[in-house]
């Protein structure tokens, strides 16, 4: 029985650590914080930075770019980043959702075009999977893809994508043949963004941010544009979407800090001249909170040392691992928002009147955005239940 | 980082359950919750043989030498397999005891008899307060000659009838701090010692020990006089690991059966394994156990290296008594009806685990030291 990191990959830690503590300026980390247009902050200058370094697809094969680093050493690179407040808008969808579908399924020509400028950070990618129609039905998507010649002509539309407006590419969930059963009629098209025909339409999140209704209007791209086979492409999807559950493994240490925060926050505070930490709920609901981020933690670690030990992303510590953040998460983000009382409501514009700089007002509200990116709760519940314990449909 | 069981620990965890297959299925578990005694000689015996009762006792004291990750491991199998005997009692809570607050020659005197099984000793730490803190000692000490007289009331001392040895907590000097408290080797049988079963929820063996005037002598003081709560904290922490292991097997089987009986049971047409509203109970079940297992590891793990596990076993026991309570409550309502019938094995975990969550401190009680800690450690934000 180990809980620890091999040596070499807490040097590497320092390495990243040293970067964080240098390049993140407290102008970068308030974007982060306060940023509109994108959670997680969006800053193309720091993703290519951490492109130069390789680090953005530390576990990449070689031929494609990437370093063959161990697991241990990309979860370690996101621990430091999530503790750092490092933006990632401008890579998460490239390095860690669409990259690994290209590496997977793409010809070795597509390869060569769409990997390397990943790789370097200097590419953004958007997803677009949900639909009007189609939101945890995913295979019901009507994003129409016709062949005309070489080309693919698209029609419809795709709801509340992210980053798009900035993007170079645009990863899309397409109905190429309208006659097969719905699983078996899906294909994974790339595009860019700036295609005539294509029209984005801002929608405002309750929290602040940007997110897009982006409508198709015979959209013409070329043949090439089509990743993987034709019609499988939800199956593709089905395996791009386990691995980026698999991805964010040191996402906890955000949490980790969240919580640092609050304790300080409920030691320092008084009520009538006792703090908060001794009132009994707001204990309570500490050690629960601390709890769960350890759990969250641990969870991460052992997807990791499967991961690392050669499997593939392991059905039940995966599948769990999103239970625990979709299901679980939520309360105590309430719970913390709670134990700034009236000063919970108050947004990042008061800031004099806001604690932590509204850090829990926005927590508050994105906690709905987070239990809900990449599946349901309801719907993980449902993969354990199925996958995991073998429950009859 | 491999956060589980090594092979020889898997292999330990795999020759455990099959033994406890055959010699512990739940009829026998019945039966011992109707027995005088409360399990079986014939069963300790041969667990004492493999090596389970000397499990944590260095080997020069007749022990297996074992660390508190093997013994986290055995823990989750007995839990599963709700085994009725004093291992627990005697071979952790006692054992432990012995070791941090004895002498070397009490050591020698006590050890071997444990780890063989043949000597049962047992810690009579509690009193009704119910409280693991040190104010709930209040069993008075005084000095009578070279030696002392115990009189007060000891409460949830498991397998007292069977000890040879009880190790009484008791005041040699008056307060409600950590100071002033030492333990006493009492024979159970000495005048003055008057033992009484308690009716609990799993009937697994817990009495009153009231002691009126029992008369010690000054070499029956485990450790030092005065000094022995540093000790007593040790063995509670390493204690709760212990039994946080066992709810996580006693957790885990209880998911067990409920998702094989959901399984097989149809009702309007459909096995119930099939509806969504049982389904997302029985993902929260799983989810729970996975999560808490990891923690009980950790702190077990860090026990085992000799690191700092203040908070850790705090949030292990916490975690562990959560999801057992989860995973038994929620598969006894997956039972319905056949869930609350003696026949039924769920209620077996459904009630141990009430027994296993107030056993070394119950959930809030470790949540409020998980945030004493917390708070403690918070530093002022540096800018």
């Amino acid at each position: 029985m180990d809980f620890t990191f091999p040596a070499e990959v807490e040097e590497f830690r320092k390495e990243v650590r040293a970067f964080m503590e240098q390049e993140l300026t407290p102008e970068i980390r308030d974007e982060y914080e306060h940023c509109t247009d994108y959670p997680h902050g969006f800053n193309k200058a720091i993703t290519r930075k951490l492109g130069q370094r390789g680090w953005l697809t530390l576990t990449w094969p070689k031929e494609v770019g990437g370093k063959e680093a161990s697991v241990w050493e990309r979860v370690v690179f996101d621990e430091e980043m999530a503790a750092h407040h490092c933006p990632i808008a401008a890579h998460q969808v490239s390095a860690n959702f669409a990259g690994p579908a290209v590496v997977h399924f793409a010809t070795d020509e597509q390869k060569q075009k769409l990997l390397p400028p990943i790789t370097r950070g200097e590419s953004t990618w958007g997803i677009g999977l949900t639909e009007p129609n189609a939101g945890t039905d995913l295979a019901s998507v009507e994003l129409r893809a016709v062949r005309d010649g070489d080309d693919w002509v698209l029609n419809g539309s795709k709801m509340y994508t992210e980053h798009v407006q900035d993007s170079d590419h645009y990863f899309l969930i397409t109905r190429t043949d309208p006659e097969a059963p719905k699983h078996r009629g899906v294909s994974i098209i790339v595009v860019d963004p700036r295609t005539p025909g294509i029209t984005m339409v801002p929608l405002w999140t309750m929290d602040g941010y940007r997110v897009n209704q982006v409508f198709f209007e015979d959209v013409r791209v070329p043949g090439d544009a089509l990743i993987g086979e034709e019609n499988r492409g939800f199956y593709h999807l089905a395996m791009t979407l386990n691995t980026m559950r698999s991805s964010g493994l040191g996402g906890w240490t955000e949490a980790q800090g969240d919580l640092d925060d609050l304790v300080r926050y409920a030691k320092e505070t008084t009520d009538n001249g006792q703090p908060l930490i001794e009132d009994s709920w707001v204990a309570d609901g500490i050690a629960d909170f601390a709890i769960y981020v350890r759990i969250s933690r641990l969870l991460s670690y052992r997807v990791a040392s499967m991961l690392e030990s050669g499997g593939p992303a392991p059905d039940r510590e995966t599948a769990v691992r999103g239970v625990w953040g979709k299901v679980y998460g939520q309360k105590h983000v309430k719970f913390a928002n709670d134990v700034m009382g009236m000063a919970g409501q108050v947004g990042k514009y008061s800031p004099e009147h806001a604690p932590m700089l509204a850090r829990w007002q926005r927590r508050y509200m994105g906690a709905i955005a987070g239990a809900h990116n990449g599946g349901t709760p309801e719907n993980i519940l449902n993969t354990v239940a199925l996958r995991v314990l073998g429950l009859p449909r | 980082m491999d956060l589980g069981p090594s092979e020889a620990q898997q292999i330990i965890k795999n020759n455990a359950r099959q033994f406890l297959e055959d010699a512990c299925p739940t009829e026998h578990v019945r039966e011992m919750e109707e027995d005088a005694t409360g399990f079986d000689p014939a069963i300790w015996t041969q667990v004492c043989d493999f090596g389970w009762s000397g499990m944590l006792i260095p080997e020069e004291y007749g022990g297996f030498g074992g660390d508190m990750t093997d013994i986290a491991v055995l823990a989750e199998e007995i839990g599963r397999a709700l085994l009725p005997s004093p291992l627990f009692a005697s071979s952790v809570v006692g054992a432990l005891t012995v070791m941090e607050a004895g002498s070397d020659d009490q050591k020698q005197a006590l050890l071997p008899g444990i780890a063989s099984g043949e000597s049962i000793v047992t810690l009579a730490l509690n009193e009704p307060s119910g409280t693991y803190e040190p104010w709930g000692v209040q069993t008075e000490a005084t000095p009578d000659g070279a030696g002392w007289r115990l009189s007060g009331t000891k409460l949830y001392v498991s397998y007292a009838d069977s000890a040879n040895t009880l190790i009484v907590a008791a005041r040699t000097a008056a307060g409600t701090g950590p100071e002033g408290v030492t333990l006493f080797l009492v024979d159970p049988h000495a005048p003055g010692v008057t033992i009484t079963i308690l009716d609990t929820i799993y009937q697994d063996h817990q009495f009153e020990v009231v002691l009126d005037g029992v008369s010690v002598n000054a070499d029956q003081v485990l450790g030092e006089v005065g000094g022995a709560w540093p000790a007593i904290q040790q063995v509670l922490d390493r204690a709760a690991v212990v039994v946080a292991a066992e709810s996580i097997g006693g957790a885990e089987r209880s998911l067990e059966l409920a998702v094989d009986y959901s399984k097989e049971r149809v009702q309007f047409g459909r096995p119930i394994g099939s509806f969504q509203a049982l389904q997302h109970k029985m993902a929260r079940m799983v989810t729970e156990v996975t999560g808490a297992q990891l923690l009980v590891y950790e702190a077990a793990w860090r026990l085992t290296e000799g690191l700092d596990a203040s908070i850790e076993v705090p949030m292990a026991k916490a975690a562990a008594s959560g999801a057992y309570s989860t995973c038994s409550i929620e598969g006894t309502h997956i039972f319905g009806g056949a869930g609350f019938i003696k026949e039924a094995d769920i209620q077996l975990y459904f009630r141990r685990a009430k027994g296993a969550e107030v056993l070394m401190g119950d959930p809030r009680w470790h949540r409020k030291r998980v945030t004493r800690l917390l708070a403690e450690r918070s530093v002022p934000a540096s800018h």
